[in-house]
């Protein structure tokens, strides 16, 4: 039984406080009120709507969007604020030696701090369902909108707190406070002007999304690709409450994360990509390009892994021999390869799928590699440099920064066409928007530099490794 | 019964070795004082019991369960006061401590009588229906122990309990301990204010640069360090010839005379002592003081600090 939750038990304690809960309340009736007068009023005396039906239907979108806010919106600030709380509070030790699972802490959190937001947004269901049957409309479409509701709330809220697990201890509530009280403030005028583009929203209905050769109302297809995120999500939660000190993703959680968004986007992308749109193509491999890059930040192994996997590599090997390929074995280095190489193979699949000339698509995948290899390796600056300089973070930053961004400022400077070309949002670009073939040489050169930057950090990368090794020995 | 069995045990963060292949061994009922500067490595390991930090490598079993494993159960049997610590302000106290009754799985039924039960331990009755914002800091940190007492934990981990307190919130502090200790519960508690621990710990662990420098019963250790029992002797007059008397005493060394009080060194046994006091008192001497002085974790501390 949910309710049974210690957590969710020490919430209603502190959130449902009948002085607190009622002033909740009137403010909610209130919203609800105003959105029912100016709607009343426009149909009443500036026939905006018609007749009784579109009315009604017109303030079921609005409530539709209300319902939004106040799920995926309010919701989320909740969720995420959870953690946050108890570091700040300093309870945060106590919060992690309840002897509760993972998932009882997760559903604690999730529906204790928001039981608020579920009490308004039941509520608000309630209403959804009578001016959905007032206003004629589709059971079916009810339903949809209701799946979409229920998995976006589940994603959003799942978000917010695994995003706030690892937490600031810094009080800075002030932004979400002021976010609330705009939001409230704001929230009639802006359902008004949702309510007129209510007929505009109707258009979703009809939308039919592809989902490689599978058919569906868009809106099914958004909850379903929203729950399979979740899913994701809430692992992430189960594993932060479990293994706080371990990266978000284990090495195979990683792989199959990296392999399932490929199996959703490629899902996505099947219809444009069996057109042969090059376009399609390429964005296709720039927005599956995204978690190869991200997913590295999320699973890779800290020094003290490190100091661990050298001891136990010192432990298998005899003195004499060379530990770095081995340590290399279990670096992240070798580690992110692998994520690139799985958004290779899709990479390789499109280009057969729309045709595209191999060749040329396969001097791009390894310019793109080039790129990555880079930033991948600044990467595993930071991990084995941390415990040296806590400044490195901030001196990375700035290298990242100016590599993304200086071949743009000079292309803005010189105007030589191929300039941006060596920024990796600029070859993005090019692929994107650019039908103009820069030639090999151009290619090559790109590729080279690229090659060329990452000779610093793989010596120095690798004089840590040396280092790692020779320090464990000593220990 | 061992309680608890520590297995070489380490813990890194980054190139710091915060505990260094400890081990350790907690017999139901001791009371374990941990002693050492800041740095040593108390925290760390009292973090590692309470299934908080993972070690970097070695073995931990608690009440027979595996650390790495079965930390979810240990949890049940444990109660953990860290140093910085507060507890939910926007609750009262009887809610808070309802909450976590109902989190260590307490039966509901008898939920109510434990919450009365424990403030009556920690002797904030009469503040039950108090917001815990308006506690001040003594009665927060009697009422962390309480949080702990609420599922009868059969292990207690306190870390500094008695830092930031006032002398007034430290004895209620201590006396709230002390009944614990009575009462049979096993304890390890931290701190590198001595007093605090003295005469409450069985045994002690002095951790520096996370090691155990040493560890013991807090008599095995003062025999150990000191070797011999320090005496108090105060007569009225006659002090040169009561020095001499003592002299002539075998194993002794006078170590202070002063305003007729000398304090010897000796290596005796208690029957040796009373025959001391007998010959004193028999050559004519107006003893009126007659005692040992117990070292208590202060000098043990200075002194093994001093040696490492």
């Amino acid at each position: 039984m949910i309710l049974n939750n210690p957590l969710i038990r020490r919430y209603r304690y502190s959130l449902m406080r009948p002085r607190q809960f009622w002033v909740s309340i009137t403010i909610y009736i209130g919203i609800i009120a105003l959105i029912l007068f100016i709607n009343y009023t426009a149909y009443q005396y500036q026939e905006w709507f018609g007749n009784q039906t579109r009315f009604l239907k017109g303030i079921y979108y609005q409530f539709l969007i209300l319902q939004l806010i106040v799920l995926c919106i309010l919701g989320a600030i909740n969720s995420s604020s959870a953690i946050k709380d108890e570091v700040t509070g300093k309870s945060y030790d106590f919060f992690r030696m309840l002897p509760l699972s993972a998932g009882k802490k997760a559903v604690g959190i999730l529906v204790g701090k928001n039981l608020v937001v579920l009490l308004m947004a039941a509520v608000n269901f309630i209403l959804l369902i009578i001016l959905g049957i007032l206003g004629r409309m589709d059971p079916a479409l009810l339903g949809h909108y209701f799946l979409v509701l229920i998995s976006l709330a589940v994603f959003t809220n799942s978000i917010a707190l695994l995003a706030s697990i690892k937490p600031v201890t810094t009080k800075k509530k002030t932004h979400i406070v002021t976010f609330i009280i705009l939001g409230f403030i704001f929230a009639p005028f802006l359902l008004s002007v949702f309510g007129i583009a209510a007929r505009k929203i109707n258009v979703l209905e009809n939308v039919i999304a592809k989902f490689y050769t599978i058919e569906l109302p868009i809106l099914i297809l958004i909850s379903l690709i929203a729950l399979y995120f979740s899913c994701w999500s809430i692992k992430g939660i189960l594993r932060r409450f479990t293994r706080e000190d371990e990266p978000l993703f284990t090495r195979m959680g990683a792989y199959l994360f990296m392999l399932g968004f490929e199996v959703v986007l490629f899902g996505l992308f099947y219809a444009y990509l069996k057109d042969g749109a090059r376009d399609a193509n390429y964005w296709y491999w720039l927005i599956s390009l995204l978690p190869a890059l991200l997913v590295p930040i999320w699973s890779c192994h800290s020094f003290e892994k490190y100091l661990e996997h050298s001891g136990l590599i010192r432990i298998k090997s005899t003195a004499n021999k060379n530990l770095i390929p081995r340590m290399l074995l279990h670096s992240n280095v070798l580690f992110d390869f692998g994520l690139f190489a799985i958004w290779s193979v899709g990479s390789v699949l499109t280009i057969f799928l729309t045709g595209q000339e191999l060749l040329r698509d396969l001097y791009n995948i390894i310019i793109l590699f080039s790129f990555y290899l880079f930033l991948i390796l600044l990467l595993e600056l930071h991990v084995v440099y941390k415990p040296v300089t806590n400044k490195i973070g901030l001196l990375l930053s700035f290298i990242i920064i100016v590599y993304l961004i200086l071949p743009l400022i000079l292309f803005g400077i010189v105007e030589s066409e191929g300039v941006y070309m060596y920024s990796l949002p600029g070859f993005a670009y090019r692929l994107l928007f650019n039908d103009a073939d820069p030639g090999v040489s151009t290619l090559s050169f790109i590729w080279l530099v690229n090659v060329a930057l990452c000779i610093i950090p793989i010596i120095l990368i690798r004089t840590r490794y040396k280092h790692i090794l020779a320090a464990r020995s000593k220990m | 019964m061992e309680i608890l069995e520590i297995n070489k045990i380490r813990k890194e963060f980054g190139t710091v070795v915060a505990v260094n292949d400890i081990s350790l061994s907690v017999e139901q009922g001791q009371v374990l004082g941990l002693i050492g500067p800041n740095g040593a490595g108390k925290t760390t390991l009292l973090r590692i019991l309470a299934t908080i930090l993972r070690p970097t490598n070695g073995s931990v079993r608690l009440l027979g369960y595996d650390l790495a494993k079965e930390y979810l159960a240990i949890r049940k049997h444990i109660g953990f006061l860290p140093d910085f610590f507060n507890l939910y302000n926007d609750l009262t106290l009887r809610e808070c401590l309802e909450f976590f009754a109902k989190a260590y799985k307490v039966e509901n039924t008898i939920i109510p009588k434990r919450v009365d039960e424990v403030l009556d331990y920690i002797e904030l009755q009469n503040k039950r229906d108090d917001f815990i914002r308006h506690l001040s800091r003594g009665m927060v940190q009697r009422m962390g122990v309480g949080v702990l007492l609420v599922h009868d934990p059969d292990v207690f981990l306190l870390d500094e309990p008695a830092s930031g307190l006032d002398p007034k919130a430290r004895i209620q502090l201590r006396a709230v301990l002390k009944k614990l200790s009575s009462e049979g519960k096993t304890i390890i508690i931290s701190s590198h204010i001595l007093t605090e621990l003295s005469g409450f710990c069985t045994h002690i662990a002095l951790m520096n640069k996370g090691n155990i420098v040493l560890q013991g019963a807090v008599d095995d250790i003062q025999k150990q360090v000191f070797g011999s029992k320090k005496i108090c002797i105060s007569v009225l007059d006659n002090c040169d010839e009561a020095v001499e008397i003592i002299k002539e005493f075998p194993n002794t060394k006078i170590e202070t005379v002063k305003d007729n009080k000398i304090t010897v060194e000796i290596n005796a046994e208690e029957l040796e002592l009373a025959a001391l006091n007998s010959n004193l008192v028999a050559k004519g001497l107006k003893v009126f003081s007659f005692c040992e002085d117990k070292t208590d974790l202060e000098d043990l501390f200075m002194k093994i600090s001093a040696e490492g």
